[in-house]
C-alpha cells in the first residue's frame, strides 16, 4: 500500500470533469499513483486553467486562502506570475512530469517532505509502465488498386487457378521480418519485458505494456526490409532479440512520431511480406475462418478490405470462393488474410470452434440494396 | 416505412454528437423532441434533446443521422427513434469506469433492432485509455452472441466515422457495391 505521506495531493478547482478524468489516468499510469486529486484543504498544490472564464478570480482566491500552495497554471500563453508554475496547453506528458517534479521540489524546500523514490525518475516510470498513447491518431489508409500496388511496390502476377503456379502463391512468414516481429511480440508479452529486435538497419523496440513499437525508419526503407527473406547466418540464426535496459530506454529518442501501435505495425509488415500471397500451409480451396473484424480504422487496408472482412466473418469460406464471390483479385484476399493471420485472427477452419459466434437471422438485405449502395458510394466519395 | 435513418447511441460523453458532426453535411442541431410517452407518468411538456445530422445523397435523397439522448431515463424514446432505421452505431467511451457494462446495456436494450438490422461499435478515447483493448471488447460481445465490427475511432475524424458506417453497410450485405 502506498505511503500516504509520499503522495502529492493536488486540488483542481473548477477543472472540467473531462480534463480531470484524463489527468486521473495520467496519475495512475506514468505517475504510478504518486499524485492524486484531493479536496481543497488537503492539497499542497493546485491546477488552474487560467484561460477559463473566472480563472483570475479563482487564482486570487487560492493565493489568498492557501498562500503556501504551489499553483500550476495551465495556459496557451506563457505565464510569469509569482508563486506559480506555467504548464503550456496542450499538455505534453514530459512537460507535466517536469512540472510535477518542480512542484515536489518546491514543496520539499518549504515543508521538508520525503520524495518517493518512484517520482525521482519519472522518465523511467513513463517508459517502464503503461504509457498513455499520445501519438497522433493514425487513421486507416484505404488503398485502391493502384494505391495498393504502389504500397506493395510489386504485386505477383500469379494465377492461383493455374495449378502449375500454385506454389508461387505462397510465402513462409517465418522467413521474413514479419515472422521475427511476431515471435518478438509473443516473447515480450509473455515475459512482460521491453525487447529490441536487431535488424540490419534500425532496431525495433517492443513496448508490451502500451502495446507499441518504436522504430526510426521511414516506410519506404522499412518496406525494403520486409519484402525479402531475412538473411540468416551460417548456423541458421536470423535476427537477434535482446532485452533493453532501463538506461537504454531512458536514452532513446522518445519522439511520438517514432511510435506505432503493435497491431497496426505487424499488419503492415504482413501485407508487405505477403505481397498478395497466402501463408504456406493454407489450402486455398478449403474454408478459412476470420475470428473477428480487424481494427480496420487503424490499419493500412488493401482494396475491398471491408467487404472481405464482412464476408469472411460471416462463416468459413475458402479464399478462392471469397475472391470469386466478391469478384475481386485473389491477391487482395490473400493479402488481407495473411495480415489477419499475422494478428492471430484467421486461419484454416478445422474445428467447430473456428466458426464465428452464432449470428442472428440475416435481415432482408436485397430489399434495400439500392439505398445501401447509394449511401456507400456517397461515403466513399466524401 | 422510410428506411433512411442511422442511429447513433452510447453513454453520455462517448462522442455521439461529435461523430454526427464529423459526418453530417449540415451543421448538426440539437432538436427538442416532445417526450410524449403515454405509458409513464411524465409531464407532456417534457422535452428531450437529440442530435440530428443528415447525409445529402445525389438525387436529393437524405439519410438522417439521429443521436439518442444518452441518459438512460429517456430510453422510452429509443424505440421511436429506431423505427425505419438502417442500423445502429454504438459508441463507447474507453475512459468510463465500466465500458463493458455500457456495451451490454446498449446491446441488450437495442436487441430487437439489432437482430433486424446490424450494429457496429466504435470505441472512443483509446488514445487516453488503451484498455480495455479491442480484443477484450470482442470477447464480451461474443459472450452476448454477437460478433460485430468493433473499431477504435476518433469521433472528430470523419474518416473514422465513415469507415464505421461503411462497415455497418457491409455487415448488412458484403456484396454491396457503391453507386
Amino acid at each position: 500500500m502506498q505511503n500516504q505521506s509520499k503522495i502529492l495531493k493536488i486540488a483542481a478547482p473548477a477543472l472540467d470533469e473531462r480534463m480531470k478524468r484524463t489527468l486521473r489516468l495520467f496519475f495512475l499510469g506514468p505517475c504510478q499513483n504518486t499524485v492524486v486529486f484531493a479536496e481543497n484543504s488537503a492539497a499542497r498544490a493546485a491546477l488552474i486553467d487560467i484561460d477559463a472564464i473566472g480563472a483570475e478570480a479563482l487564482l486570487n482566491e487560492q493565493q489568498a486562502t492557501y498562500p503556501q500552495r504551489i499553483i500550476v497554471l495551465l495556459s496557451l500563453t506563457e505565464q510569469q506570475r509569482p508563486g506559480t508554475i506555467w504548464l503550456k496547453k496542450p499538455v505534453q506528458i514530459q512537460e507535466m512530469l517536469r512540472v510535477l517534479d518542480t512542484v515536489r521540489r518546491q514543496i520539499a524546500d518549504t515543508m521538508a517532505i520525503d520524495e518517493p523514490a518512484a517520482a525521482a525518475e519519472p522518465t523511467k516510470i513513463v517508459l517502464a509502465a503503461d504509457r498513455p498513447r499520445r501519438r497522433a491518431h493514425e487513421t486507416a489508409l484505404l488503398l485502391d488498386e493502384q494505391g495498393f500496388g504502389n504500397f506493395l511496390g510489386t504485386l505477383p502476377d500469379v494465377d492461383p487457378y493455374n495449378t502449375e503456379q500454385r506454389d508461387a502463391v505462397y510465402y513462409d512468414p517465418k522467413r521474413y521480418l514479419q515472422g521475427y516481429i511476431q515471435a518478438a511480440y509473443k516473447h515480450a508479452l509473455q515475459q512482460d519485458r521491453i525487447l529490441r529486435i536487431n535488424t540490419s538497419a534500425q532496431p525495433i523496440i517492443v513496448f508490451p505494456h502500451s502495446r507499441e513499437i518504436w522504430i526510426d525508419i521511414n516506410d519506404d526503407d522499412l518496406r525494403e526490409q520486409c519484402v525479402i527473406p531475412v538473411q540468416t547466418s551460417r548456423n541458421g540464426a536470423g535476427l537477434t532479440v535482446s532485452p533493453l535496459s532501463t538506461e537504454e530506454v531512458r536514452k532513446a529518442d522518445h519522439s511520438l512520431e517514432k511510435f506505432q501501435g503493435m497491431e497496426a505495425f505487424l499488419w503492415k509488415l504482413a501485407l508487405w511480406a505477403s505481397s498478395g500471397r497466402a501463408p504456406e500451409g493454407i489450402d486455398l480451396d478449403q474454408p478459412v475462418y476470420l475470428r473477428r473484424w480487424p481494427n480496420l480504422t487503424r490499419f493500412v487496408n488493401p482494396p475491398h478490405a471491408l467487404r472481405i472482412a464482412a464476408l469472411m466473418v460471416e462463416q468459413p469460406r475458402s479464399l478462392i470462393s471469397v475472391a470469386e464471390r466478391l469478384n475481386t483479385s485473389p491477391a487482395y484476399v490473400f493479402a488481407f488474410f495473411s495480415a489477419a493471420c499475422a494478428l492471430g485472427l484467421a486461419g484454416q477452419a478445422k474445428r467447430r470452434i473456428d466458426h464465428p459466434a452464432p449470428r442472428p437471422e440475416s435481415p432482408p438485405r436485397r430489399k434495400h440494396q439500392g439505398m445501401l449502395s447509394r449511401i456507400l458510394g456517397y461515403l466513399r466519395r466524401h | 416505412m422510410n428506411y433512411n435513418k442511422i442511429i447513433f447511441t452510447g453513454p453520455v460523453g462517448a462522442g455521439k454528437t461529435t461523430a454526427i458532426s464529423s459526418i453530417s453535411d449540415v451543421t448538426p442541431v440539437k432538436t427538442d423532441a416532445l417526450a410524449s410517452d403515454m405509458t409513464k407518468q411524465r409531464k407532456p411538456s417534457t422535452t428531450v434533446a437529440m442530435d440530428y445530422g443528415v447525409l445529402n445523397l445525389p438525387g436529393g435523397e437524405k439519410i438522417h443521422l439521429y443521436g439518442t439522448p444518452g441518459q438512460e431515463r429517456f430510453d422510452f424514446m429509443w424505440d421511436i427513434l429506431t423505427s425505419g432505421g438502417i442500423g445502429l452505431v454504438l459508441l463507447l467511451d474507453n475512459t468510463r469506469a465500466n465500458p463493458f457494462q455500457d456495451m451490454k446495456f446498449f446491446l441488450e436494450t437495442f436487441e430487437t433492432f439489432i437482430s433486424a438490422t446490424r450494429v457496429v461499435i466504435g470505441v472512443t478515447q483509446t488514445d487516453i485509455s488503451p484498455r480495455p483493448t479491442i480484443d477484450e471488447y470482442y470477447l464480451q460481445a461474443q459472450a452476448l452472441g454477437l460478433n460485430p465490427p468493433i473499431f477504435e475511432v476518433d469521433a472528430r475524424v470523419k474518416k473514422d466515422v465513415s469507415l464505421l458506417i461503411q462497415s455497418l453497410l457491409y455487415s448488412l450485405d458484403p456484396n454491396l457495391e457503391d453507386t
